[in-house]
C-alpha cells in the first residue's frame, strides 16, 4: 500500500486535488489532505476499515482561524497521512469520531479544554487536564493568567464534593452493593499522580475512569514563550525515565524542518547515550512492576544498575536525571574516553545480572499465577486504542519506529524487534526483557565501531527564523512510539508544539481491559503498561 | 484456689491500666494538628464518594470468618504448649496433632467449597 | 491564606516536660516516617535514596508509609499543579501532629522552570499552602542532597524549632550567610510573609568538632 493507493481510497469522500503528496524527508508526512470538517467521520470510519490507527489529534491557534489535524498511520507499512481542516472561530463546533477510534475520546476533551472548541456529540464533554470550574482555555494565542492560584485550594473541597453526591446519586441510585473507591492521586506505586476513579462489586471492577490533569504543567504552552533552543531542557521532564530519548525526539523534529544533518560520531553517540537510557528505564520499570505486585528484592537489585548508567549519564551531561544533552546538528558535548571505558565495562557485567533476574524473577510460581492472562489487549483494541510500544508489539503486531521509521543510524546495527502473542501482562514483560537484551546488542556494536570526530556540526544554527511547515517526526521511547508535531509561522519562536505521548493512548486502553477484574490486577496491568504519569498530562 | 485467682485479676488490672495511659497520657503530652481537613476521611485526599454504609459482599464476612476459626485454634496451641510442657510421652503430642487435624478439615471443606475463590 | 503555624504546640497550653521534650526530639528525629508524595522527575531521585546506593534507612527514614494517617514527614518532590495543589493541603491537614515538610526540588520551592509571567497551571511553591521546614533546591537535586535536607531537618527538630513554617537558614560552618548570586537585584532570601530563625552554632548537636573538649 503506498500514498497513492490511499489517495484513491479517499477518493469517494474527498475531491483528489485536496490530497498533496508530501515529502517525507521534510515534513514527516506522506500524504496531506485538506478538508472539511463534515467529512473527518466518513474518512475516519475508511481508516479504520483499512487498519489505521489514530496517532494524533491536534488543535491550533491561528489568529482568526483555528485548526484540528488528525494523524493516520499504519502498523504494518508506514504510510503518515495528515487531515487537516481549518475553521473560522465563529463556527467552532467539530464532530466527534470518538466512536469509531476511541482514543479520539481524550483527544478532543483536551481540544476543548485547551482552546474551547465545542465538539459535537461527544458522549463525555468535560475538561481533562485543568480542574472543571477553569473559565479558560490556555493555549488560545496571548492568553496570560491573571488570577491566584491558591484560591483553588479554598473552593476545590466544596464543588469537589457537592459534584460527587450529584454523580453518586446518580449512577449508583439504588444499587445498593457497587460503590466507587478513588484510587486517588496519593498512592503507593511508585507511577506518579494519576487518579483512577473505580466503581466495584465487591472486588470485581465494574467501570474504570483514569482521571488526568494532576500532572499538568503546560509544556506546550511553554514552548511558545521562547525561541527553539530555549525549549530544550523541556522533553526530558515531561518523561523523567526517558530524557535523553525524548531530548532527541524535540532535537529531531527541529533538524527535519530545517534540514540539519549530523555528524558520524554524533549519530553513534545519540545511539549509544538512547540505547543506555533504554536500559535505564526498563530497569527502573523492573524494579517498580515487581515492587507493586509485592516483591521488593529487584527493586533494589535494578537500582544498582541504574546507577552505573546515571554515573555515566553524568559524566556525559552533568545531570542524573533531566538531561539537556541533545542540540541542533549534534551534542552540548563529546563523551569522554573514560565513558567509553565504563560502557564497555559495564555491558558484561548487566548480561549477567539479568542472568541472576531471570532466575530470580520469571520462573517464580507467584509472579507468573499473577501476571498470565491479566489485562490481554487484542489488535483491534490497540488499533482503536492507537497504543504503541512494549504492550503493541506483545499482542503480536511488529510496529517499533526504529525500524519503521529509521532515524539516526539503527539501520546499520544488527539487532531484532522482540514480540510475543499473548497479550497479557506476562508478555509485556517478556518484550521488556528482550528489549534489554536487544539493547545490550546494539550498544556492544555502536562501542566498538564509534569513530572519531567532531561530535556536531558547527554549521548548525541555534538563532533561526524557519519558513512556515508543519512537522512531524517520532522516536521510539521505552513506552512506545513519542512523536513531536511542531508548526512554524516564520518567527523564531515555535507556534505550536503538541507531543504525541505514548502513555496518553496506553492509559486509555485500561478503560477496557480492567473490567471484570479484581482490584489486585488493576495494579499489575497499570504497572505491565508502564505508565509514566506526567507523560500523560505533560 | 482464690489466691491463684488473685493473680488474673491483677493482670487484668495491669492491662487495663496500660491502655487507659496510653490513651490518657497524649492528650496531655503529644502536640495537637490543627487544620480544617483533619478528620476528613482519608481517600487519597479526594472527597468519599457516595455513603459507607452499603452492602457489603458477603464473600469478606467468609474470609472474617474463617480467619477466626484460625485464630481462635493459634490461642488454644499456647497454653496447649505450656500446660504440657513437662509431661512425658507422645501421647499429648498425638492429642494436639488431632486437634490440629480436626480442624483442618474445616479448612479442606472450605477450600472445596470455593469460599477463596471470589464469585 | 493564613498558613497553620506552630504545630508543635502541646495539648495543655504552658504545660510541658522540658526535659523530656529533648527526648521527645531525638526520638522524632531519629524516626522519621515519610509520607510517599512523589509527584515528578524527584520522586525518582527520592526513589533513588531510598533504594541501595544511597540508604535513606540508615537515617531512620527509611520506612515510608502510604497513608498520612501514619506519617510524619511529607516530602513534596515535585511540581504542584493546580489541580493537585487542595489535594496536598487536605493530606497535611490529615497528618497527626507533629509534622515537618520538605520541599524536594526547584518546583516545589518557587515554580522551578515551569514558572513564568503569566502561567496557568502551576502552584508557585508549595510554602504557598502549608508551612515547609526545609528547602532543598536542585532539579532534581541529588540523593546527597536530599540526604542533607533530611539531616537539616533533624537538626533542625533537636533543636526544637521545626514543624513551625518559619524558615530557617543553615548557616554554614564558618559562620558566614550564603552569598548574594552575581546579577541578582536584592540578596537570595525568604519572602516579605516569611518569618526567619536562625540555627546559630550553639544549638547544633553536640558531637561537631568545635564542641567537643
Amino acid at each position: 500500500m503506498n500514498s497513492e493507493d490511499v489517495k484513491s481510497g479517499l477518493g469517494s469522500i474527498v475531491p483528489p486535488e485536496h490530497c498533496v503528496m508530501s515529502e517525507y524527508v521534510k515534513t514527516g508526512f506522506h500524504l496531506e489532505v485538506n478538508t472539511t470538517f463534515d467529512k473527518i467521520q466518513a474518512i475516519a470510519q475508511h481508516f479504520l476499515s483499512k487498519e489505521f490507527f489514530l496517532e494524533n489529534v491536534a488543535g491550533a491557534d491561528l489568529g482568526e482561524n483555528f485548526q484540528v489535524t488528525y494523524q493516520f498511520n499504519h502498523f504494518e507499512t508506514t504510510l503518515r497521512v495528515l487531515i487537516r481542516i481549518q475553521s473560522s472561530w465563529n463556527q467552532n463546533s467539530v464532530p466527534s469520531i470518538s466512536q469509531i477510534y476511541k482514543v479520539a475520546n481524550w483527544y478532543e476533551r483536551e481540544m476543548f479544554d485547551m482552546y474551547g472548541i465545542q465538539i459535537e456529540n461527544h458522549p463525555n464533554l468535560k475538561r481533562l487536564l485543568l480542574p472543571e470550574y477553569c473559565d479558560f482555555h490556555p493555549l488560545r494565542k496571548g492568553f496570560k493568567f491573571e488570577g491566584d492560584s491558591v484560591e483553588d485550594v479554598n473552593r476545590s473541597w466544596e464543588l469537589e464534593k457537592k459534584a460527587y453526591t450529584d454523580m453518586s446519586q446518580k449512577e449508583l441510585s439504588g444499587n445498593l452493593q457497587e460503590y466507587f473507591v478513588n484510587m486517588g492521586p496519593q498512592h503507593p506505586s511508585t507511577h506518579g499522580v494519576l487518579r483512577l476513579l473505580l466503581r466495584m462489586d465487591g472486588e470485581i471492577i465494574k467501570d474504570l475512569e483514569p482521571v488526568v490533569g494532576y500532572a499538568h504543567r503546560a509544556d506546550e504552552k511553554t514552548a511558545e514563550n521562547g525561541n527553539y533552543l530555549q525549549w530544550t531542557p523541556y522533553p526530558s521532564r515531561v518523561d523523567y525515565l526517558a530524557g535523553m530519548i525524548y531530548n532527541w525526539g524535540y532535537v529531531g523534529t527541529v533538524e527535519r524542518a530545517l534540514g540539519i544533518t549530523n555528524t558520524e560520531r554524533g549519530e553513534y553517540i545519540r545511539i549509544i547515550v538512547s540505547e543506555l537510557q533504554r536500559l535505564a528505564s526498563h530497569l527502573m520499570w523492573y524494579g517498580a512492576f515487581l515492587m507493586d505486585l509485592g516483591s521488593f528484592t529487584p527493586f533494589l537489585y535494578c537500582f544498582q544498575d541504574r546507577e552505573e548508567i546515571l554515573n555515566m549519564f553524568e559524566m556525559a551531561d552533568g545531570s542524573r536525571l533531566t538531561y539537556n544533552y541533545f542540540r541542533f546538528g549534534g551534542l552540548e558535548r563529546d563523551l569522554s574516553p573514560e565513558f567509553l571505558d565504563r560502557a564497555r565495562k559495564f555491558l558484561p557485567m548487566l548480561r549477567s545480572h539479568l542472568k541472576d533476574y531471570e532466575k530470580l524473577v520469571e520462573k517464580n510460581i507467584i509472579f507468573q499465577k499473577r501476571t498470565k492472562d491479566v489485562g490481554v489487549i487484542t489488535k483491534e483494541q490497540a488499533i482503536s486504542y492507537g497504543v504503541t510500544g512494549p504492550p503493541l508489539r506483545a499482542s503480536g503486531v511488529n510496529y517499533d519506529v526504529r525500524k519503521a521509521e529509521p532515524y539516526g543510524i539503527f539501520n546499520e546495527f544488527n539487532w531484532d524487534v522482540p514480540t510475543a502473542t499473548d497479550g497479557d501482562a506476562y508478555a509485556r514483560f517478556q518484550v521488556r526483557v528482550q528489549e534489554m537484551w536487544q539493547s545490550i546488542r546494539i550498544l556492544e556494536q555502536a562501542l566498538a565501531k564509534i569513530p572519531e570526530g567532531p561530535h556536531n556540526n558547527p554549521e548548525a544554527p541555534k538563532r533561526f527564523k524557519p519558513e512556515q511547515s508543519e512537522t512531524y517526526f517520532c522516536v521510539e521511547s521505552p513506552r512506545g512510539q513519542m512523536g513531536i508535531y511542531l508548526i512554524n509561522d516564520g518567527t523564531d519562536k515555535p507556534a505550536r508544539v503538541k507531543m504525541r505521548t505514548p502513555c496518553y493512548s496506553n492509559l486509555n486502553v485500561m478503560e477496557e481491559i480492567c473490567r471484570d477484574n479484581f482490584l489486585a490486577d488493576v495494579v499489575c496491568i497499570m504497572g505491565s503498561l508502564d505508565i509514566v504519569v506526567p507523560d500523560v498530562d505533560r | 484456689m482464690l489466691n491463684d485467682y488473685f493473680w488474673v485479676f491483677a493482670f487484668m488490672l495491669i492491662g487495663v491500666f496500660f491502655a487507659l495511659m496510653a490513651t490518657i497520657v497524649p492528650y496531655f503530652v503529644s502536640p495537637k494538628s490543627t487544620g480544617k481537613y483533619r478528620s476528613v476521611t482519608y481517600e487519597s485526599g479526594m472527597p468519599t464518594i457516595g455513603p459507607s454504609w452499603i452492602q457489603f459482599n458477603v464473600l469478606y464476612y467468609f474470609y472474617a470468618l474463617v480467619f477466626l476459626v484460625f485464630d481462635v485454634e493459634a490461642v488454644f496451641l499456647f497454653p496447649v504448649a505450656l500446660a504440657y510442657k513437662n509431661i512425658d510421652g507422645f501421647l499429648v503430642l498425638f492429642e494436639v496433632v488431632i486437634f490440629v487435624l480436626i480442624l483442618s478439615l474445616a479448612l479442606i471443606y472450605a477450600i472445596r467449597k470455593g469460599v477463596f475463590k471470589w464469585r | 491564606m493564613a498558613l497553620e503555624k506552630d504545630s508543635s504546640k502541646s495539648g495543655i497550653p504552658g504545660f510541658s516536660f522540658f526535659k523530656l521534650d529533648k527526648l521527645f526530639n531525638l526520638a522524632r528525629a531519629n524516626s522519621l516516617w515519610p509520607l510517599t508524595f512523589g509527584l515528578h522527575c524527584c520522586a525518582i531521585e527520592m526513589m533513588a535514596a531510598s533504594a541501595s546506593r544511597y540508604d535513606l534507612d540508615r537515617f531512620g527514614a527509611g520506612v515510608f508509609r502510604a497513608s498520612p494517617r501514619q506519617a510524619d514527614l511529607m516530602i513534596i518532590a515535585g511540581t504542584v499543579s493546580r489541580k493537585m495543589a487542595p489535594r496536598i493541603k487536605i493530606l497535611y491537614d490529615q497528618m497527626p501532629a507533629p509534622k515537618y515538610v520538605i520541599a524536594m526540588g526547584g518546583c516545589a520551592m518557587w515554580g522551578g522552570p515551569f514558572q513564568y509571567e503569566g502561567q496557568y497551571a502551576i502552584l508557585e511553591g508549595v510554602d504557598r499552602i502549608i508551612p515547609v521546614d526545609v528547602h532543598i533546591p536542585g532539579c532534581p537535586p541529588r540523593p546527597e542532597a536530599l540526604i542533607e535536607g533530611i539531616l537539616l531537618l533533624e537538626r533542625k527538630i533537636k533543636a526544637g524549632v521545626a514543624g513551625k513554617g518559619d524558615v530557617v537558614f543553615a548557616v554554614p560552618e564558618s559562620g558566614t550567610p550564603a552569598p548574594t548570586p552575581p546579577g541578582a537585584e536584592k540578596p537570595a532570601g525568604p519572602r516579605p510573609d516569611q518569618n526567619i530563625q536562625t540555627i546559630s552554632d550553639s544549638e547544633k548537636p553536640n558531637d561537631t568538632p568545635e564542641n567537643k573538649s
